[in-house]
């Protein structure tokens, strides 16, 4: 039975094999070659990291999203880590966060459409998250407030965009979300903010407001200076800096000040993406009138719910479940 | 690493005894990195064969040649070491065959070598990464074992994979 014996390898190390591999592959082919791989894919423990990286083809887009929605399914509230890349929008981070008490990681990254709100709800429903990544995410500063006590454990956090000079903005608009991480967080280890138009009133912000910092990454904030007393005590104080103009060849994303090849990609000013937002998400527009943000931090209650509730989305049961093939061995 | 023999003064020599008959001597601190055979090491005290009935000699020997690269390793210089032993665990694996990584993984499981598992899984999962599921099955020459229909109804069931 020499051509039997890849699918008759002991558990565990099926195991072993499937889960290195990106749940995209899982879900499209790995699951399908055999009834014992299979089973392996259906284990809720195979779905505790979701790795949902690819290449941004726009025809996949939809799939994916629905792929993802499988995959939390699966996960049967064990997600501990998720990767969202290009599809990622607020709907879908709303089914994420209402399945994934558990979740440590959060990266949702090149998702043009995630409201403020949404990222306010979810980080709410996320008690144990220690890492958040959301590069090239439009969002604005709001939802950073009081984003240390949603989540206490929050060490690392990456808010990459793409540097963008703007002469019209003021100091205090170049450094809204560097203020509000010098305010809201001060428990963090790990900061970048690759290609943040932060100016060096902004840094110092950080710098006297997150004093634990042991790594920040400052790679294409071109606004700084760190010639003077700043750039030493930046040295000095943190372990890791990484200035404004060191490589980036290890990063993979568009940070160099250029016009990206979608407008939408690059993090404009807040009220260019509300207007931007507005299209797409009500909640933005009801914002514009309430003014008030950070009353709804917690989950805001009742009505407001229905706002997510888009279409009342479930990824249809997939009842072809563990039990459905007899074993008899 | 609980064990009560030190580093420091003389070696311990293990004989390992494989399916086939082959034996080999080995440092204690280096079949250790084995779970398995550190278990009865542990739990058997001091006895010097250990006969290992489920792995040939051939897999046997290049399960330790491997524990024995990272005990040493391990030993020369504290810093750079993680990068020697990925070096080398490029080299080890990049020309295998599939009939001996099979064996391989098979050897490294049954004797709990957990490091080296995630090595050959590694680059088992390497192997099957952007795939199509036929592919797969040519790759590893594995059969579909799939009841007539139960295939085309998974399929149904996560129609945006398969689309």
């Amino acid at each position: 039975m020499a051509q039997r014996k890849w699918q008759e390898l002991p558990n565990n190390a099926t195991f072993s094999i499937l889960s290195r591999l990106g749940s995209i592959d899982v879900l499209m082919s790995a699951q399908l070659v055999c009834k014992s791989w299979y089973r392996v894919c259906k284990d809720p423990r195979m779905w505790r990291t979701i790795d949902m990286r690819n290449n941004g083809d726009p025809a996949m887009m939809d799939k994916l999203e629905d792929m993802c929605r499988a995959a939390v399914d699966r996960s049967d509230g064990q997600l501990e880590a998720i990767d969202v890349e290009h599809f990622g929008d607020s709907r879908l981070l709303k089914y994420i966060s209402d399945r994934s008490r558990q979740l440590k990681r959060l990266r949702y990254a090149h998702c043009d459409y995630v409201a403020d709100r949404a990222l306010i709800a979810a980080t709410a429903k996320f008690p144990l998250l220690e890492e958040l990544d959301l590069t090239l995410c439009l969002f604005t500063e709001k939802f950073l407030i009081n984003l240390g006590s949603r989540c206490p454990r929050l060490t690392t956090l990456k808010l990459n965009c793409q540097f963008y000079r703007d002469p019209d903005h003021t100091e205090a608009e170049l450094n809204e979300e560097a203020l509000a991480i010098a305010q809201n967080l001060p428990e963090l280890r790990h900061l970048q903010i690759i290609g943040n138009p932060i100016t060096n009133m902004g840094l110092e912000a950080i710098l006297n407001g997150c004093r634990r910092l042991e790594s920040l990454d400052l790679r294409r904030c071109l606004n700084l200076n760190l010639d003077g007393e700043l750039g030493i005590r930046c040295i000095e104080e943190i372990a890791h800096v990484r200035l404004p103009h060191d490589s980036i060849e290890d990063y993979g994303y568009p940070a160099d000040p250029a016009a990206p090849a979608n407008p939408a990609i690059r993090r404009l000013n807040q009220a260019d993406s509300l207007r931007l937002l507005g299209r797409l998400f009500l909640d933005v527009d009801r914002r514009d009138q309430r003014q008030e943000p950070r009353e709804d931090v917690d989950g805001g209650g009742g009505d407001d719910d229905d706002e997510f509730d888009y279409n009342g989305y479930s990824s249809g049961d997939d009842s072809l479940g563990n039990n459905d093939f007899a074993y008899h061995d | 690493m609980s064990s009560s023999s030190t580093t420091t003064t003389t070696t311990r020599l293990l004989m390992l005894k494989a399916s086939d008959g082959v034996t080999f001597e080995v440092e204690e601190a280096v079949a250790t990195k084995l779970g398995a055979i550190n278990n009865m090491v542990e739990e058997e005290g001091s006895e010097d064969l250990i006969c290992l009935p489920n792995v040939n000699g051939k897999f046997l020997g290049m399960v330790l040649e491997w524990c024995k690269k990272h005990a040493n390793n391990n030993t020369n210089s504290d810093k750079g070491n993680d990068e020697v032993n990925k070096w080398w665990d490029k080299e080890f694996v990049m020309d295998l065959d599939q009939n001996t990584l099979y064996h391989l993984l098979m050897a490294a499981d049954y004797l709990s070598g957990t490091e080296l598992v995630d090595l050959l899984t590694e680059k088992v999962a390497s192997m099957i990464r952007g795939k199509k599921v036929e592919e797969i099955r040519e790759t590893f020459k594995i059969k579909s074992d799939f009841l007539p229909g139960q295939e085309e109804e998974i399929r149904k069931k996560n129609s945006w994979a398969f689309e």
